[in-house]
């Protein structure tokens, strides 16, 4: 019997997206024992891609809240529908109905639900994204907490729901800010380092399938060269994606100056590491991936 | 590292040994993550031990710093485990580990090797003092890490001690020469420039007055900030003076310029019988005010460090503090137990303390000391 977790890679290759065992296993357990995943890695390394095809894999919703500093919980979890109990209020007074209690008013009818309240409540298993959590505060991962241990989500007025179906649950962080404890202990949690030669290779294989084949090697090489130099901003692997995309489009036929200058800001997106890379480091590269693939 | 255990038995008896361990080397693992990876383990029926490692980077590790630990231990351990043999010379074997992890980390971040193997282990972990958290409390670094988080305090100290003055003052000899002023100065001459006027940078007198408290619940956060104010100490434009205090005031001004930090500390515990006691911090106030009252002048800043758990006279307190905040420019509470979100200053030494403090901050991580330094050197 073939393992679970290399099936999912199978059907997550067939889906776009190229996952080691690790993920797959990863994704499995999420699903199996009903916990969040915590993804952190460098920007730009398929984190927020996971969910996108999870969503797709399992023929699901994928709700997604992009965290933010200052993001509160009537953004994220539930609101009351101030208007609408109001106006409420004023039809049943005017239909003279008297026979009025303030539990009325909060009930379900009147909550507005927001991403996390939203998917607990979804009709089917959704998935559900938070992304960039660093970039929220600390007492945001607080107010988390109940709903990724729980799957549950208490409002005082109403009492606890909880999750009709248990959602599948993503965190990516970038690491800007040092997560709490008390959250990571919840999670399972998943590092996303930059992809090897061949698995970048695939991925740009799959997604820039009319480009030819060894000016994709070259391409992948030249980025994965790249990323060992000094830079403020490596290229992730979406950068390596768009670059060799941008190649296709441009007719490029070769990797040399004119092809990588031309097409460099799809790779490199800081002024002075471009410079730097025109100025220094192009022709070594360049002579480097050339040399490497005549071998 | 290829192989498999006999079976699930064999896999759910390795790792039951592993949490064990792992907790006695300081890796935070709370029931939550074991139960998880317990279940784990059976819900993938794992026996191989790659697949094992896996497993325990998803579910017992939460941090990527943590996998450096894991991967020694798990190795370790499945020595032990597969050889049981060679378990009498566990204590050994584990020293002999832990240096050369200490080795490999040095390794690892200053050297690039060629092989591929030591690459597996030493280059992708990057166990090293880039990974300290700025925003960690103290208190939660494991000793091993304590070197690292030294060194980076060193860094940020010597960050403010080489910061130059920007304020500069007329001077009558120099060699900076003061452009505005002479040119300002020919305009008596119609533009003719007939002479330079100089200047020099202006010396700053801040004056910081720390009395940090030694006690028990105090020491670890005392001995990062006396750390802290060692390497700062060696900024000439600095005036620091720093007492310390448990259940009785100890000037420390003269061992700070001992050569290094272990050794001002061996000196310390020389002379002063309160490392680790009760805390009077009344008395120690009180103290200061009455027979060092020359440290505290109008333009110096007090700075005192402790929780406020003060096991002497609220009234003394009281009074010495008003006195204090009376003649010193400013002074300034640093209280690591406000780095807890839910803290509130109700301890009766803090709540007593609080009115006379202008400015009331946390220092228990490098990102507060940092914060603390930045307003005030």
């Amino acid at each position: 019997m073939a393992d679970p977790e290399n099936e999912l890679v199978a059907e997550l290759r067939q889906n776009g997206y190229v996952a080691d065992e690790e993920i797959a296993t990863a994704l499995y357990l999420a699903e199996e024992l009903n916990k969040p995943i915590l993804i952190e890695g460098e920007a730009g390394v398929g984190k927020t891609e996971i969910a996108h095809v999870l969503a797709k894999l399992k023929n699901t919703e994928l709700i997604r809240l992009q965290c933010y500093e200052g993001l509160d919980f009537n953004s994220a979890l539930y609101e009351w529908n101030y208007q609408k109990q109001i106006l409420s209020l004023r039809l049943r007074e005017l239909n003279n109905d008297t026979d009025l209690s303030l539990t009325d008013f909060y009930s379900e009818e009147y909550l507005s639900f927001r991403p996390i309240s939203k998917a607990l409540m979804a009709d089917k298993r959704v998935v559900l994204l938070l992304d960039e959590i660093d970039r929220a505060d600390e007492e945001f991962e607080a107010l988390l907490l109940e709903t990724l241990a729980e799957n549950q989500l208490t409002i005082p007025e109403l009492g606890s729901i909880s999750a009709k179906h248990v959602p599948y649950i993503i965190l990516t962080s970038n690491r800007t800010r040092e997560l709490t404890d008390a959250l990571r202990r919840r999670c399972l949690y998943l590092w996303m380092e930059y992809p090897n030669f061949e698995k970048e290779l695939e991925v740009i294989r799959l997604k820039v399938p009319h480009l030819d084949d060894a000016l994709a090697q070259r391409a992948t090489r030249f980025v994965q060269a790249l990323r060992e130099h000094e830079l403020n901003k490596k290229p992730g692997l979406s950068e390596a994606v768009d670059w060799s995309t941008a190649l296709h489009a441009t007719g490029a036929t070769a990797i040399n100056r004119g092809s990588v200058e031309n097409t460099l800001g799809c790779l490199l997106k800081d002024r002075r590491d471009i410079k730097k890379l025109k100025d220094e480091t192009l022709e070594p590269l360049l002579s480097e991936i050339n040399g490497n693939v005549s071998t | 590292m290829t192989g498999e255990f006999d079976g699930l038995d064999a896999s759910i008896d390795f790792s039951l040994q592993l949490f064990h361990l792992l907790r006695e080397h300081n890796v935070a693992l709370g029931t939550l993550q074991t139960i998880a990876c317990t279940q784990s383990i059976v819900a993938l029926h794992a026996t191989r031990y790659e697949k094992l490692l896996s497993i325990y980077r998803l579910t017992l590790i939460n941090r990527r710093q943590d996998w450096y630990r894991l991967k020694q231990l798990f190795d370790a351990l499945l020595q032990t485990y597969l050889n049981p043999t060679a378990e009498d010379n566990k204590p050994e074997n584990e020293t002999a580990e832990k240096q050369s992890l200490e080795v490999k980390r040095r390794v690892a971040s200053d050297d690039s090797h060629d092989n591929d193997e030591a690459e597996d282990t030493s280059e992708s972990e990057g166990y090293s003092a880039r990974e300290i958290d700025h925003h960690k409390d103290f208190r939660y670094f494991p000793h091993e890490d304590y070197s690292a988080v030294l060194a980076l305090l060193e860094r940020i100290a010597n960050k403010y001690a080489s910061v130059a003055r920007r304020k500069t003052t007329l001077s009558h000899r120099g060699r900076i020469v003061d452009l505005r002023a002479s040119v300002r100065e020919s305009v008596k001459y119609e533009g003719e420039l007939l002479s330079w006027r100089f200047k020099k940078k202006q010396l700053d007198r801040t004056r910081l007055v720390f009395v940090v408290d030694v006690s028990g619940s105090m020491e670890v956060y005392g001995i990062f900030l006396l750390n802290f104010l060692y390497f700062l100490n060696r900024n000439r434009r600095l005036k620091i003076d720093v007492f310390v205090f448990s259940t009785h005031l100890q000037p420390l001004t003269t061992y700070f310029q001992l050569k290094n930090f272990q050794q001002m500390l061996d000196a310390i515990s020389l002379h002063f019988s309160g490392w680790s006691g009760g805390t009077k911090i009344g008395a120690a106030i009180a103290d200061l005010e009455e027979s060092y009252s020359a440290v505290v002048t109008p333009k110096s800043t007090v700075v005192i460090m402790s929780d406020g758990w003060d096991t002497g006279d609220i009234e003394l307190l009281d009074r010495s503090m008003a006195r204090i905040a009376n003649r010193a420019k400013s002074v300034v509470w640093i209280n690591p137990l406000k780095g807890d979100v839910s803290y509130e200053p109700l301890a009766m030494g803090m709540a007593t303390a609080m009115p006379y403090c202008d400015e009331f901050i946390s220092g228990h991580s490098i990102e507060s000391l940092e914060k603390f330094a930045d307003m005030h050197l």
